[in-house]
């Protein structure tokens, strides 16, 4: 009877924590949690505009902040609300501001090293277009001057 | 090194200096003023007819309605807060010099993420849903936007001279929690409304 006893009573705390691990005792999430990945999220947002995301393409994201924000407000309020749900919009604003970011800083990269490439091009070609303006337009001079001393030979 | 050498070297390097400005000027953002615009409404979205019958006497179970707008000309996303807050005759303003904001009651607060030349405006409805008297001193309950926020702590003697403190806060990621006012550059900028009232008994 004691060994049944002493084996229901382990098998019961094995499932309770069992569950526990599973996360269904675990408590909900906290509107103090849920506002500071909010911040953290407004943070990567932040990171992907000034590694020169379009504004396009960050609006989506400040609508989905706004929906997050406005979760808390209602939970803050004592409404019935899934923080939880504003914790997922969150993370995922994180997750895509940050891809939003490394395609940024890949685009200004390539726009750097485009207009880094192309200045001592551009440079060359004008050089040379301006010298051969100016090398067609001194033979040019030369004829005339030429010309002008032929005919004055002639007339004298 | 020939004469034509010499011309050859002195335009390109012209050349290089001036497109090397271009592309400078072209992948550089401008800079520019970085501020908020901030404002309270009348009930008709005017400058104007901020208080019901012109008075600022306002009686328990009258609603006054506001509205109040921020515009984001900060040049980037921005997170903001509006707090609100009850002061009377006696509470210090927030000061433009220190930067400290009013040391007042929080009634409330409002937050947004704003886009650059973003604005946001929302209704600021409010009324005095009970008052009491206590030793001259009237307290007043508050009912913002249809939510009863009970009882304030700060009273008014006799009712008078309550005022609405408007601020507007944002986040500073460097410090980690939102900052009174903001930094436009290395400078700091404050931006605050106050509209005053009177609590009166009906009739």
């Amino acid at each position: 009877m004691n060994k049944r006893l002493l084996s229901a009573t382990s098998l019961l705390l094995l499932c309770v924590h069992a569950l526990y691990l599973s996360g269904y005792l675990q408590e909900e999430p906290s509107i103090d949690l849920a506002e500071e990945r909010l911040e953290e999220a407004f943070s990567a947002v932040k990171e992907a505009e000034i590694a020169g995301a379009d504004e396009s393409e960050l609006v989506e994201l400040v609508n989905r902040l706004n929906e997050a924000l406005s979760l808390i407000e209602m939970a803050r309020k004592g409404v019935e609300h899934d923080v939880s749900r504003s914790i997922e919009i969150s993370e995922a604003v994180i997750k895509e501001a940050g891809e939003l970011k490394a395609l940024a800083l890949d685009r200004s990269f390539k726009l750097r090293i485009t207009a880094f490439c192309l200045v001592p091009i551009l440079s060359a070609i004008t050089t040379f277009s301006l010298n051969y303006i100016y090398e067609w337009w001194r033979r040019r001079e030369v004829k005339r001057l030429l010309r002008m001393i032929a005919k004055k030979k002639e007339r004298s | 090194m020939t004469e034509r050498g010499w011309r050859l070297v002195s335009i390109f390097f012209s050349a290089l200096i001036i497109f090397s400005t271009i592309a400078y000027l072209w992948i550089t953002p401008r800079p520019r003023e970085q501020f908020f615009q901030f404002y309270v409404l009348g009930e008709r979205r005017m400058i104007s007819d901020y208080y019901p019958e012109g008075k600022g006497d306002i009686p328990p179970n009258t609603q006054v309605r506001w509205y109040l707008g921020v515009t984001n000309f900060m040049g980037s996303v921005q997170y903001v807060l509006i707090r609100v807050k009850l002061g009377n005759a006696l509470t210090n303003p927030p000061n433009e010099t220190t930067f400290a904001p009013a040391d007042a009651p929080v009634v409330c607060e409002f937050r947004r993420v704003l886009l650059n030349n973003e604005t946001w405006e929302f209704p600021f409805f409010w009324e005095i849903s009970d008052r009491m008297e206590e030793g001259g001193v009237v307290y007043i309950a508050l009912n913002v936007n249809n939510e009863s926020l009970g009882f304030q702590e700060l009273g008014a003697k006799g009712g008078r001279n309550f005022r609405f403190i408007f601020e507007l806060w944002t986040y500073s990621r460097e410090e980690g929690d939102f900052i009174f006012g903001w930094y436009s550059g290395e400078e700091r900028k404050i931006s605050w409304l106050q509209i005053w009232f009177n609590s009166t008994i009906p009739g």
